[in-house]
């Protein structure tokens, strides 16, 4: 509705214009390109690291699936500034690492790879035993479970974990930017650019229509595959092969690597070369906070991204109870929107309607985080044994009952990881809140961050973006335990 | 009950009456490093002055600041805008969104060149040099004129014409000087260029952390250089060929009912109080004949500034924005 209401009062011929240039065809088509080559490459790095947590009970395994935190919560800025720390070491320099299409799909690897390592992973794992076990009685070789078994089996989590590694590469904005440079612009880079640039609405528009169409057409691949019943239940390890293990390991590391580079340069001081702890002091003083709200955007950031995150959980678990192919289609088209457009559509209704910022702008992050709670939900929610509901309806229950007496307790652990996804997601969100100025509104973290970067105060902002990654770490290693207590207990 | 009604009656009184004691307020429409009025007291002052509150609202760049003000038409929000320069002014009286007011002191404004708007539909609060800084530990070569940049091997970071307002100016700088040549000059830049950022201070970041050795910057920066660090670890090179001059502008809003503490405060702008305060808060320099800070002596002074007359830029901007873009994107 607020994109209606957008176009509406402000758009005019100059969309079609825009959409029939060639520069317009050679930003969609290099857009396109970097998507899809860092997508496939996230999915062949995944491979190994994904078959071997799906086997293991080790901590490289526990490693290797935890880095599922990085797409997720860690900020798309602090790679940014990892790799641009990395790309600069003495002995990386020589190499003109960055700026280059490399570094992009590098950098897009590290950041989404894990998508494909744990959705690709629990699927494997969730494979009934009971199955493989009479596929192998029957005389099938390993080669034929797998393409007979395992493979149809774990395709729906695998084109699911695919849109979602493309459509983040597709639309990001922070990687290309900050790595690339404007040489590789993407459409999100063009619409940001043409948003804060110009009052060419009607061309952000036309980029935002393809963007849209684009995502929208690859929003069905993860309907292709039919879903099976999974186990949840746990399982004992397999026996897993050493090269296996070994390549997992280099994974880890290499992910990381990159995530405590990105903590260095919070503590490190670039004026005198050394590393520094006085900006903590700083930071929380009340003559800082008198002019860039630092508490207050973290109070502000957590009430959001609480709210924010509850909402969804709720949000998309009705939806996925009340599941059809149109809500596949309107939830995971969501993806294709752009948050700059987002943003600026969002002050508009501000502008028109005096909506309350903080209204909108819960409004907008609800929108960006459904396709993400939707695709980690769906299996779980979908493939909930449907014998156990039936045989309480049977028995008598309530949809209440049946909710709070057997769905709840099975799935909390879902809803908690989800929670905790989308409130660091939130926590973490940039353009939207970049976009909607809402410094001056309802200032959340990473725009006071900006803001202190943009006075100059690089240390100060440095901390506090490593405080924002330190937080989103403990959250996630909060969930995963959580999930492991739930799950012990089940 | 009767206590219940009184009590009900008593907050419905203090709440009409807090209403009532609404005071005058000011929504100024600013760049984010124009949080200095604020820092050093000046905005407090006013306040005081004029029995009136100042809300300021921030944006990164002055472009934003139009976008904003273009949307915003039909229900305009702000009282005044800050910052503008002169294509986002020239943007900005295009879509008629300023309204003209002559300050009362406005004959104190001695600075050089352009007055951006002769209308007065903004008042010039102050300027600076463009310039490029560099780390001289990195550049041993002498540098001269605009084609010794060439020569350098990705080397210079600078920001975007679309979205930064130096940006913008760097790009007019190497047009008045080259004229129909621009494009040509910078295919030979090209090569020396590291990468395009978003904005300065993006390109401050890279700059200072030794990414880059160059970057287009402020003539001020060697004195902002020895003010902060005591140390002049910046050099300042002005090309041979003449400097350019960034201009910023303040201005009304067009609206219905133009608050009269809004034109105050455009008088305020040009007060000796707050153009004495620019060159060491915003590192630009006053519009007004005051005296310039000591450690200003360092500001390099290029003997003479190129420009581009508001007609020929409103004329050609996007075609230069365009054919800037299509030989530096892929």
């Amino acid at each position: 509705m607020p994109f209606g209401v957008f176009c509406f009062y402000n758009l005019g011929a100059g969309v079609l214009q825009s959409l029939f240039t060639s520069y317009t065809f050679k930003v969609a088509q290099f857009t396109f390109f970097q998507a899809f080559l860092s997508t496939f490459i996230a999915l062949a790095v995944a491979l190994i690291p994904s078959n071997y947590i799906s086997k293991s009970n080790s901590y490289i395994s526990f490693f290797a699936e935890s880095t599922i935190f990085i797409p997720f919560f860690f900020p798309a800025v602090s790679t940014v500034v990892a790799f641009s720390i990395i790309g600069n070491f003495p002995f990386l320099k020589p190499f003109n690492l960055l700026y280059t299409l490399g570094i992009i799909v590098v950098a897009n690897v590290f950041y989404n790879s894990p998508i494909f390592v744990k959705y690709i992973g629990e699927a494997l794992r969730n494979i009934p035993v009971s199955i493989i076990e009479n596929a192998c009685l029957e005389g099938a070789g390993s080669i034929r479970i797998f393409f007979r078994i395992k493979l149809p089996m774990v395709m729906p989590s695998l084109l699911k974990a695919f849109f979602l590694c493309f459509a983040f590469c597709f639309t990001n904005f922070a990687i290309v930017l900050g790595l690339g440079g404007i040489k590789f612009s993407t459409l999100e880079v063009e619409i940001a650019t043409t948003l804060s640039s110009s009052m060419n609405l009607s061309k952000a528009l036309g980029y935002g229509i393809i963007q849209f169409i684009i995502l929208s057409f690859i929003s069905f691949l993860p309907g292709l595959a039919s879903s099976y019943e999974s186990d949840h239940s746990e399982r004992k390890p397999f026996k897993s092969s050493r090269f296996s293990m070994l390549f997992t390991a280099l994974y880890v590391f290499f992910e990381f690597f990159i995530v405590t580079s990105g903590l260095i340069f919070a503590f490190y001081n670039f004026y005198t070369g050394r590393f520094d702890f006085s900006g903590i002091i700083t930071l929380f003083s009340a003559g800082l906070n008198a002019y860039y709200p630092v508490l207050k955007s973290l109070i502000d950031s957590f009430i959001l991204s609480t709210l924010t995150a509850l909402a969804v959980v709720v949000l998309v678990y009705l939806l996925l109870k009340s599941y059809s192919r149109f809500t596949d289609w309107i939830v995971l088209s969501a993806c294709g929107i752009s948050n700059a457009f987002l943003g600026i559509v969002l002050v508009y209704m501000n502008i028109r309607y005096s909506i309350p910022y903080v209204m909108l702008v819960l409004c907008g992050y609800l929108i960006i985080s459904a396709p993400i709670a939707y695709s980690f939900m769906y299996q779980h929610i979908r493939g909930f044994p449907s014998e156990i509901i039936e045989a309480s309806k049977v028995d008598g229950a309530s949809v209440f009952q049946i909710f709070k007496l057997i769905e709840l307790p099975i799935l909390m652990p879902v809803f908690i990881t989800v929670f905790i996804q989308i409130f660091a997601i939130v926590f973490g969100e940039f353009t939207i809140a970049y976009t909607m100025q809402l410094i001056n509104y309802f200032p959340t973290v990473p725009v006071v961050d900006y803001a202190m970067l943009s006075d100059r105060r690089i240390i100060e902002s440095s901390i506090l973006n490593g405080i924002s990654v330190l937080v989103i770490i403990t959250l996630f290693l909060l969930s995963e335990m959580i999930r492991k207590r739930y799950r012990n207990k089940i | 009950m009767k206590n219940l009604i009184r009590t009900i009656s008593i907050i419905c009184i203090l709440l009409i009456a807090s209403c009532s004691k609404n005071q005058d307020v000011l929504t100024v429409y600013m760049p984010s490093e124009y949080i200095w009025l604020f820092k050093s007291g000046l905005i407090s002052k006013f306040e005081a002055d004029n029995d009136v509150k100042v809300k300021g609202i921030y944006f990164e760049g002055s472009s934003k600041i139009v976008v904003r003000l273009s949307l915003e038409k039909e229900y305009p929000k702000a009282d005044i805008v800050m910052g503008l320069n002169q294509v986002s002014f020239l943007e900005a009286d295009k879509l008629n969104l300023l309204e003209p007011y002559r300050p009362a002191t406005y004959t104190k404004i001695k600075a050089p060149g352009n007055t951006i708007s002769p209308e007065f539909k903004a008042t010039m609060f102050d300027f600076g040099g463009l310039a490029f800084i560099y780390d001289p530990e990195k550049i041993k070569i002498p540098l001269k004129s605009f084609e010794d940049i060439t020569k350098l091997k990705k080397s210079i970071v600078m920001p975007d014409p679309r979205t930064s307002t130096t940006g913008q100016d760097f790009l007019f700088w190497t047009i008045a000087v080259y004229g129909n040549n621009w494009l040509d000059y910078w295919k030979r830049l090209k090569g020396a260029i590291i990468t395009i950022t978003p904005d300065w201070n993006s390109c401050f970041a890279k700059f200072e952390t030794g990414e880059a050795a160059m970057m287009v910057s402020y003539a001020s920066d060697e004195a902002f250089s020895i003010y902060t660090y005591k140390s002049d670890k910046y050099k300042v090179f002005i090309p041979e060929e003449g400097g350019y001059m960034e201009i910023e502008a303040n201005a009304l809003v067009r609206k219905k009912d133009i608050n009269d503490k809004a034109r105050k405060f455009i008088d305020f702008c040009l007060t000796d109080e707050v153009q004495q305060a620019i060159p060491l808060n915003n590192w630009m320099m006053p519009v007004t004949d005051v005296k310039l800070p000591e450690v200003f002596k360092y500001y390099r002074n290029p003997e003479k500034y190129k420009h581009i007359p508001n007609e020929e830029l409103a004329a050609d901007l996007q075609i230069w924005m365009n054919k800037w873009t299509e030989l530096m994107t892929y």
